[in-house]
């Protein structure tokens, strides 16, 4: 069947649309004789790049890996595939990390609440306690137990608390002991802190104030759905 | 080689924890090297008393199960060179999450590097109980002068024998001198000689006792209370010194003193 690829120039380069509507069968035959017609066409071969753009077809990675296999040679490059849908399993994994989850709640000694992508904590963490987020966790309250962020080795997550107890921050593999005693604390004034891990992989805390300065992307929830 | 210890009693609430830290932080007074081990799984409190709670990372369940090596779970006491260390129970796991033979291994590793091992061990005669025995050489049994509390010790002594632990040590703990005295309670020697077991030491029913552990701070640290000077003794019989029993009949506070504040 012919028409189910079709090959566009623009100002960014080719792009290769496959119609979602057509069987994939189909569409390797097209792409096969299409991209060995361009190599018969062209003299002096130079690279070329591939935008491949799917419609509403969400290609597996064993079929990009056959478009892949059809079109690459060395001129012909894949730079990136394109679709307007996503699966379902993605939607839910992007949901989830871009929405915190919201705890309101007590957090007793040997209990432990975990959330996959940020966790907002309203309540009080006492000691024994744990809370352990894949991402980031703000708690609204008292942190008196243990707060573990980025548990599966995100560095780049913070833990926002007011740092007025004795208690234990964890950033991926990194331990921060907060001990009272140690700190000046001013009673009258807000002492929301964040503890980050810095440049030199040390895990420190921080003033609020830079919080914005070196973590800019904690604010940017709509980041992840474009690039997979 | 180290020597393990087992602090046990039966009856819950008794001073064992209580117990485990004091005679573990004198015995580090005393210069020598010791690693307290909270059997206490899911209850844990050696870590509260002893003001290290905040800096568990990984505990004893972590390193059963393979996610840390022993030296990683073992959290040094900064009021001491490299003398005294905990290995915290774990406070998210079930109790039988570890189990006798584990537990003589984990303990037989400990005994490398430290001359002494104390096991704070849960109440009751579970799992938690079987763990703290088998993995022990010797025993310290605490009792109050109650006499349920004694009922369990007798119990405690029984299971012990049918153990290669040899016969376990007497303390008897919260001793009240005005209640003993009044034949209220049973007497040191009473309750020594009711048990048929070698008495280690007495502690006195002290307040100290309960500000110093909200503190964190083990009361033993500082010499100027009866129940501190109690641990002192222990400690000092385990290491093979005699000492002599501490004396019931009441310091009376003199009449001048509470008047003047001076004289004798
Ligand atoms: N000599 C003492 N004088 C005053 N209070 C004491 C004394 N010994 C222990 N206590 C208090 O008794 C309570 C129980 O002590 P502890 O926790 O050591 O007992 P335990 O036997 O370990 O209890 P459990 O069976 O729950 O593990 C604590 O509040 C402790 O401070
Ligand atoms: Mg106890």
């Amino acid at each position: 069947m012919k028409g189910t690829v079709s090959l566009k120039g623009t100002q960014e380069g080719y792009q290769l649309i496959i119609q979602s509507s057509a069987s994939l069968e189909d569409a390797y035959e097209e792409l096969k004789s299409l991209t060995s017609q361009m190599r018969k066409d062209s003299h002096n071969r130079r690279e070329i790049k591939f935008h491949v753009k799917t419609g509403l077809r969400e290609l597996t990675d064993k079929e990009k890996n056959i478009i892949i296999e059809i079109v690459e040679d060395d001129y012909f490059k894949i730079s990136s595939f394109e679709s307007d849908v996503i699966t379902r399993e993605k939607c839910v994994r992007w949901q989830k990390e871009a929405s915190p989850t919201l705890e309101v709640r007590t957090v007793r000694s040997g209990q432990m609440v975990e959330a996959e992508g940020d966790m907002l904590l309203i309540g009080v963490v006492h000691p024994g306690g744990i809370v352990r987020a894949s991402g980031s966790i703000y708690i609204i309250g008292e942190l008196k137990g243990t707060a573990h962020a980025g548990v599966n080795g995100k560095e780049s997550a913070v833990v926002v608390a007011n740092f007025r107890y004795n208690a234990q921050v964890r950033i991926g593999d990194n331990v921060h002991v907060i001990e009272k005693k140690d700190r000046q604390i001013d009673e009258e004034a807000d002492t929301t802190e964040f503890v980050y891990v810095n440049d030199l992989h040390i895990i420190e805390v921080s003033k609020l104030e830079e919080l914005k300065a070196l973590r800019p992307e904690l604010d940017n929830y709509a980041g992840g759905i474009y690039n997979g | 080689m180290g020597k393990a210890i087992v602090i046990t009693s039966g009856k819950g609430g008794v001073g064992k924890t209580t117990s485990t830290a004091n005679i573990g932080t004198a015995l580090a007074l005393q210069g020598k090297k010791v690693c307290l081990v909270d059997m206490d799984i899911g209850l844990r409190n050696l870590d509260v008393i002893l003001g290290l709670e905040n800096r568990i990372i990984y505990d004893i369940i972590d390193v059963v199960e393979g996610r840390a090596k022993l030296h990683q779970a073992l959290i040094k006491d900064k009021r001491f060179n490299d003398q005294l260390f905990l290995l915290p129970a774990a406070q998210h796991a079930d109790k039988n999450a570890i189990n006798e033979i584990q537990m003589v291994d984990l303990v037989e590793e400990l005994k490398n590097d430290f001359e002494y091992i104390l096991i704070d061990c849960p109440a009751g005669i579970e799992q938690g109980f079987k763990n703290s025995i088998a993995a022990a050489d010797d025993a310290i049994l605490i009792t109050t002068p109650e006499i349920s509390a004694i009922r369990d010790a007798d119990r405690i002594i029984g299971l012990i024998e049918q153990t290669p632990i040899k016969a376990p040590q007497l303390v008897i703990n919260r001793i009240r001198k005005g209640m003993m005295e009044a034949g209220d309670v049973m007497d040191v020697e009473e309750i020594t000689r009711h048990l048929s077991i070698k008495l280690l030491g007495i502690i006195y029913e002290d307040d100290e006792v309960v500000r110093a552990s909200n503190r964190g701070n083990p009361v033993v640290l500082d010499p100027d209370h009866p129940s501190s000077q109690g641990y002192r003794n222990i400690s000092r019989r385990i290491l093979g010194d005699t000492v002599p029993l501490m004396t019931l009949k009441e310091e009376k506070v003199s009449f001048w003193k509470k008047i003047f504040g001076f004289g004798k």
